[in-house]
This record gives structure tokens, sequence and C-alpha cells, in this order.
């Protein structure tokens, strides 16, 4: 674990969560279980909710930032460990908090608290006061049932499991890793902030693994979808779960695009 | 279709061998992601124990509704202080999160997995198997109990397939989930792989009905749906399946 600081992004927006460690070839490496807590001038709602190895840490983080405010909404993008493992620790440490989102299946992995799932498709939004919380198709993912969100206030969209990239390290040694890594000192930084933006190569070693299905699928299609949104939704940032926020989103579109293509053209 | 469905009780069942079906039923409707369209009916979702001479293998540690269940059923069938080993086919949540309360109650061991981040568990070792998609392995994950980790090209995150020789028993996680006492169409079986429909599915076909047809398989457990009974009838639902996964594909 590394980053036990929260960082704010943009208005109203902070980057929580931590870095699980791998052994590299001798050289430790990390790989991000990112969260991100969006605070609207009347609700709060949190992207994820961390892996449970870092749930003292994310708990903190989160009542760091709340102060004496309650968190009104957990949105886990999809019912997997590192997106949804801590909601018990939330649900009992904010009681009058929901569980929004695509909340299928989570009356099986969670019977307690199937009265506070409060189901969310794509297109529907929630208002946070001085923000406009929405949920979006999640054009790239592993479940079906997974969303993405967009924040009006900080312009960020929350990708879950799309848009992740390695930077500049090898793979974890003897282990054929499907998480995106990164050096330590480097977990709090946007990729525009990393010494070099992240390759196309980088982006597909993280996609090929991680999302085995783009190895069958031209996904071209996807990145049409996502350009409308894009269109729709201004975006500055993109807050992937597993790898550093981006702050290029341009670019990165185009390098995850043609990592898409070259895991596609490679099996 | 003859294929058969086992019985559901409040306790385990036998599956073949050394192998018993633990878990219990859940409502299969539209609040569950894996539900085809339009279903409105009960579904087994299940994990199995494989019986050794000096320990037991779990296979997935079944959903948190059954936590209970799955605890007395794992009372009944395990000696007082006997190991266990915990092999997850996914690290998904419907197979990891009774870990914590199996090792509470039991003397879980080791827990044996492919992919994902981490693991829910207190105790256990770890012990993390690298197998390519395509091809499979064995390990003996406890004195008397080699088994085989295939690992299917049909999948959506990382998985295993496990195979226990010495019962002619063939363990699918999230594949052949498709069976139900009022029959089963394969198809119904594919709404957690929305990608084939736009994949070219031949080899992931293929390999379907070759996994089952090269090896000596007298049953199928699948994670969710009921089991297969039969070694005729798990050929004739591994042919079937294999047909649907082609039919769904792009040419």
């Amino acid at each position: 674990m590394t980053n036990l600081e929260p960082r704010m992004l943009a208005n109203g927006v902070a980057w929580l969560g931590g870095c699980l460690t791998a052994n590299a070839q001798g050289t430790a490496v990390h790989y991000h279980v990112s969260c991100y807590l969006v605070v609207g001038s009347d609700r709060t709602l949190l992207v994820d909710t961390g892996d449970p190895a870092h749930r003292d840490i994310v708990m903190e983080q989160v009542s760091a930032v709340l102060g004496d405010r309650p968190l009104d909404y957990v949105f886990p993008t999809h019912p997997e460990i590192p997106h949804a493992g801590n909601l018990p620790a939330l649900l009992d440490a904010y009681p009058y908090a929901k569980v929004v989102g695509d909340v299928r299946d989570y009356a099986l992995h969670y019977p307690e608290y199937v009265d506070r799932l409060q189901a969310q498709e794509a297109g529907s939004s929630i208002d946070l006061g001085d923000r406009l919380f929405r949920f979006l198709p999640a054009h790239i993912r592993d479940l079906e049932n997974t969303l993405w969100g967009h924040d009006s206030g900080s312009r960020m969209m929350f990708v879950s499991d799309g848009f992740s990239y390695i930077h500049d390290v090898p793979a974890p040694d003897g282990e054929d890793d499907d998480e995106p890594v990164h050096l330590p000192g480097q977990c709090l930084l946007l990729s525009g902030e990393m010494p070099e933006p992240p390759s196309v190569d980088q982006a597909a070693y993280g996609t090929g693994r991680a999302l085995y299905w783009t190895k069958f699928v031209d996904v071209s299609y996807a990145f049409s979808e996502i350009d409308k949104v894009l269109d729709e939704l201004p975006t500055s940032l993109i807050g992937p779960a597993h790898g550093n926020v981006i702050d290029d989103v341009n670019g990165m579109l185009r390098t995850s695009l043609a990592a898409h293509r070259l895991v596609y053209g490679s099996k | 279709m003859s294929t058969q469905v086992s019985e559901i009780t409040g306790g385990a069942t036998h599956l073949g061998g050394r192998v018993w079906r633990l878990g219990g039923t859940i409502h299969l409707n539209d609040q569950v992601s894996w539900c085809p369209e339009g279903a409105d009916r009960d579904q087994e979702v299940s994990c199995y124990l494989i019986k050794g001479p000096s320990g037991s293998v779990l296979v997935d540690s079944g959903i948190r509704q059954h936590e209970a269940l799955i605890v007395k059923q794992l009372g009944e069938l395990l000696e007082p202080g006997e190991p266990v080993a915990i092999v997850l086919t996914r690290t998904e949540m419907e197979c990891c999160l009774n870990i914590p309360a199996l090792e509470e109650k039991f003397s879980v061991e080791s827990v044996w997995y492919t992919g994902g981040i981490t693991v829910p568990r207190a105790r256990a070792a770890t012990h993390r198997i690298q197998v390519a998609p395509g091809t499979s392995q064995i390990e003996e994950i406890m004195p008397g109990i080699m088994l085989e980790f295939i690992s299917p090209l049909f999948r959506l995150l990382p998985t295993f397939w496990i195979h226990d020789a010495q019962s002619r028993v063939l363990l699918t996680s999230d594949a052949f989930v498709h069976v139900h006492e009022g029959g089963g169409d394969p198809v119904e079986g594919l709404t957690k792989f929305k990608w084939l429909e736009l994949a070219q599915t031949a080899d992931i076909a293929k390999e379907i009905f070759d996994t089952v047809a090269s090896r000596e398989i007298e049953a199928i457990g699948p994670g969710y749906g009921a089991p297969i009974i039969g070694g005729n009838n798990c050929l004739v639902e591994a042919r079937r399946l294999s047909a649907s996964v082609l039919s769904v594909g792009i040419v």
C-alpha cells in the first residue's frame, strides 16, 4: 500500500483506494485498486468501494474527505471484489447510505443489505446538488451488470475496468498478471504527469489480460459509442479502477483503441 | 430432453464418486445477472466437495445467501479437524465470499485460484495457478486428490473447470448452467457471455465438446443450474452447448 492520502482531483472529486504490490524481476511494482468520492453540495457518492485489502485505508480516506457529512450513495460499478468488496464496511459505517447502480446479484452476495439497494439504469442520474451524477453504459466491461458513471461537476468519467494500462515496467516475475502495473512513486500521478504517456503496447498489456474476450472481438464499435458519450458529456478526466487517472482524454482514447486492435489481432 | 436432474434437498447430494454437491436454490429472475430473458423459476447454485483419504477439497464456496446452509452441509460431511483446501473456479463473488465464514468453522488450509487481485480470506495460504486458456494442468491439492485444472476458451473472467478423473466428474463453473427440471436450452446459459455474439466462436465451440468427449465424464457439476448425471447425458449436453456457442457467433 502506498497512497494513503486522498488526492483531490477536481472540483469535489477525491481519488481514493490504494495499490497492491507485486514483484517484477526483483522490482516492486504496483497496481491500482481505486475508488472515487464525489462530494456534491447536497449529497455524496462513492464510485467503487476499493479492495478489502485496503478496507481500513478506504474507510479513513472517506471519513477524511467527508468530515462530518454522511456518505449518501455507494456505486459499485460491478459486483467483483475490488469494486464492491468493501460494501459491508461502508454500509455499516454509513447506515443511511444506499447502494446504487445495476444492483442485480447483490441480494445473493449481501442479503443483509437487500433493503438498501436502489437500482439505477444506464441513462438515469442522481442529483447531488450542484452536480449531476449520470449512470452510463459500460462499453468496455467484463461482467454484464457493469455501469460507468459521469460527474458533471468535475467533468469526470468513471470507467471501472476500462482504460487500464501499465507503465514502463515488465510483468511481475513468473506471473501472467491481469492487472496494469506501475512503479512506486507513480501511484497518484495523472497520466500526463507520468514520465512518458502510456504507449499502445502498455495499454495492450493490461487489456489483453484483464479483458480476455477482447482477443476475440473487434471493439471499434464500442469506441464509437464512447465518442458519442464524450460529445454529449464534456469530460476532462477519466478515472479507471485499475490505472492512473487520465487527463489526456483524446490521446488515451486513441491509445486504448489501438491497444484493443493490437490485442484483437494477436489471438 | 432426457437429462436427469438431481434431487435438491437441504442436505448435500452425491454427484458421483467422491464428489458431493453443496448449496441450495435461488429464485432466478431479472434480479440475477445471468438470468435468461423472461425466466422466473428456482435454480440450483452449487459448490462441490471432493472427499479425500486425509482431507477434502471444496470447489468454490457457494453464495453468501447460502452461507449457513453450506456450513451445515460441510459439517455433516467433514470429520472434526479434517483439513480442507478451497479451489476457486473464478474469483467472482458467488465463488469466494463464504471463505471467511468457512475458515471460522473448519480447518481451511489453503485457497487455490487464478486471476483476480485478491480473495477474501483470513489465514489460509493462497496459491495462484496460471494455466493458459485452451490448456490444462494437474495439481495434487490434497494427499490423494489429484485434480486437473482446465482453462477453457469459453469464459469471461479467468476460469477453471475442475476435473476429478477418479470420480469421472467435471465441475464447470459458469458453463453448462442451462439444465433445469423443465428442460434447458443451452442458449439460456450464454446470458453472461454476450461477447460471443461479436466473436468467431468455432474454436471455442469445438473445445467445449472436445473437453468432455476426450475424458471419461460421468457427471457435470456447474456452479449454477442442475448437475448433469450420466456419461451419455454429459456428451449430449456438451454437444448442445457447443452447437449453441457456434450458432450465436459471427461467421
